[in-house]
């Protein structure tokens, strides 16, 4: 049974579609990154699991039930949704002990994850002079608090240091690592890179893709590099083997649509001598942008 | 238990509520001081508007009730607390006990305030004072109402959501609803909050004709039936943020 589960969800608000007939899986023992631009409603698909909205159609398991079902919430998923949601005249400490109380965690427990969100020098503050960083911190204290076995993260590198990111990408994969199911939702593409090993990706409330990060990355029609002794004629003899053929600024053809194998074997057809044939690796970034189409991967 | 827990210390870990039962209590102390103590008894009335104070506790219990249902709209936390109570009505019943447990123990600390100070001036100056067991029945009526009305703004809160607009909405049932039961016909205007208030506290001013109990039913039913509405709201509606 998937950690979590999205069937044909979708939400409208009014006339509004933030999902439309959105279904994925989350499997426990890896980090899986809930990718896609401003707006495209990761947020709204991902307070639907926490059983925080109700869907206008489909559903959002929880191990294979509804989370209005849960019967111990707080040690099955633990959510950090965004940094703001705390009252700002009260500790951190304090606000950790409130969810603990609700939950019969003990008070030690509070004080384990202040320590592992090296928050507890901070805890006896009110939240209101915190940092944007310190409150994102503070969101997975009270994430981790249950030590659930689903972790759900709406965008927590927001406002975290470069040093603060990478402990976040540390924890993460630990927690993964532990037989945890963890969903993280970015618009942070190289954040993602470097610590998803499944994507999610969605677009205007749709899927648009679910797979590794690797084959994400591969799938992709790449181009060839191509430097040759008579480029104009081997430029128009891949165009007439329908290949999509640009040059680039550095004197070498950017071809598309047909793989360095057959580019081979087309130029040894004209007697043309090649010098470089270079598959170019696209990045998650690049394939990102094509999937979105310029506005929204511009935005994002 | 858990979570009746949980809602107390939310309540006790902002300033706002010791704040605003700070100040009313104090007002409540300058109201025995400076009114009882140096206005002409002319005007201060009999011992029962001594002993029902001005009020201020009242409008305070109010607006905390409401609060305690608004903040964590207000701010968010909502989204925590019902990841927590996913079902989220057990949340709102223990709020409802907490908002009847801080209305008791303000109402204690009022009749401590009132009776070491209030009483004892309008003693010296008056001369008299009525039965213990009639103040008894005043301070308990007292006491009541502040846990009661605590319970009618937690309700209001729940329904409304918005901290201001349910403020207004709370403060507005009142005190626009106040003058209304004159204008209804027969003895309707009596089950109103405002009047049933008046009859929980004995009737100080003239206002309702109910008994103290019936006073008390009539404002639980209020009470009980905005935190009904408002709970069956909540349970429906989404959490939005």
């Amino acid at each position: 049974m998937p950690g979590l589960e999205v069937r044909n969800l979708t939400k409208r608000y009014g006339k509004t579609v933030a999902v439309d007939d959105l279904s994925f899986t989350v499997e426990a023992g890896r980090v899986t990154g809930f990718l896609g631009p401003n707006g495209s409603g990761k947020t709204t698909t991902m307070r639907a699991l926490l059983g925080l909205l109700r869907p206008s159609q489909g559903e959002a398991l929880v191990e294979g039930s509804r989370p209005v079902e849960m019967s111990d919430p707080l040690r099955t998923i633990g959510a950090a949704l965004e940094a703001t949601a705390f009252h700002p005249g009260r500790s951190g400490r304090n606000h950790l002990r409130t969810l603990a109380a609700a939950a019969g965690i003990s008070r030690q427990r509070v004080e384990e994850v202040l320590e592992t969100v090296e928050l507890s020098g901070a805890a006896d503050r009110r939240v209101k002079g915190y940092s944007l960083g310190m409150r994102q911190r503070l969101a997975l204290a009270a994430a981790l608090l249950g030590e659930p076995r689903i972790l759900i993260l709406d965008e927590p590198a927001n406002g975290l240091d470069p040093q603060g990111m990478r402990w976040l990408r540390d924890l993460l994969r630990e927690q993964a690592a532990g037989g945890r199911t963890v969903l993280v939702s970015s618009h942070l593409l190289s954040e993602i890179a470097q610590t998803a090993e499944q994507l999610v990706v969605i677009r205007k409330g749709k899927l648009v893709a679910q797979t590794s990060l690797a084959e994400f990355t591969a799938t992709g029609p790449g181009q060839v590099r191509v430097r040759a002794a008579d480029l104009a004629g081997l430029g128009e003899a891949l165009t007439a083997a329908a290949g999509t053929v640009t040059r680039d600024g550095d004197g070498a053809l950017l071809v598309g649509d047909i793989d360095g194998a057959r580019i081979g074997e087309i130029a040894l057809q004209r007697g043309i001598a090649i010098h470089e044939l270079a598959p170019q690796q696209q990045s998650l970034e690049e394939r990102f942008f094509e999937l979105m189409g310029d506005e929204e991967g511009g935005a994002a | 238990m858990n979570l009746l827990r949980s809602e107390w210390l939310k309540l006790w870990t902002t300033r706002t509520t010791w704040t605003m039962l700070g100040i009313a209590l104090l007002g409540e102390a300058l109201f025995a001081g400076l009114y009882v103590g140096l206005a002409p008894l002319s005007e201060i009335g009999d011992i029962d508007q001594v002993a029902t104070g001005t009020g201020l506790l009242l409008v305070m219990l109010l607006v905390l009730g409401v609060l305690i249902a608004t903040t964590e709209f207000r701010h968010g936390t909502s989204s925590s607390t019902f990841l927590a109570t996913p079902k989220r009505w057990p949340a709102l019943l223990a709020k409802l006990g907490i908002a009847l447990a801080v209305g008791v123990l303000a109402g204690l600390a009022y009749v401590v305030v009132n009776a070491g100070l209030a009483l004892p001036l309008f003693e010296g100056r008056e001369g008299n004072l009525p039965a213990t067991s009639a103040l008894t029945e005043i301070y308990a009526g007292v006491v009541v109402s502040y846990a009661l009305l605590c319970a009618f703004g937690l309700g209001v809160g729940a329904i409304v959501r918005n901290q201001v607009g349910a403020m207004i909405a709370a403060i507005a049932f009142f005190f626009v609803l106040s003058p209304l039961p004159e204008l209804l016909p027969g003895s309707i205007g009596d089950y109103v909050p405002a009047q049933a208030i008046g009859s929980l506290h004995g009737n100080p001013e003239g206002d309702g004709s109910l008994g103290q109990v019936a006073g008390g039913l009539v404002l639980s039913a209020w009470a009980f039936a905005l935190f009904a509405l408002g709970t069956a709201l909540i349970c429906r509606r989404d959490v939005a943020d």
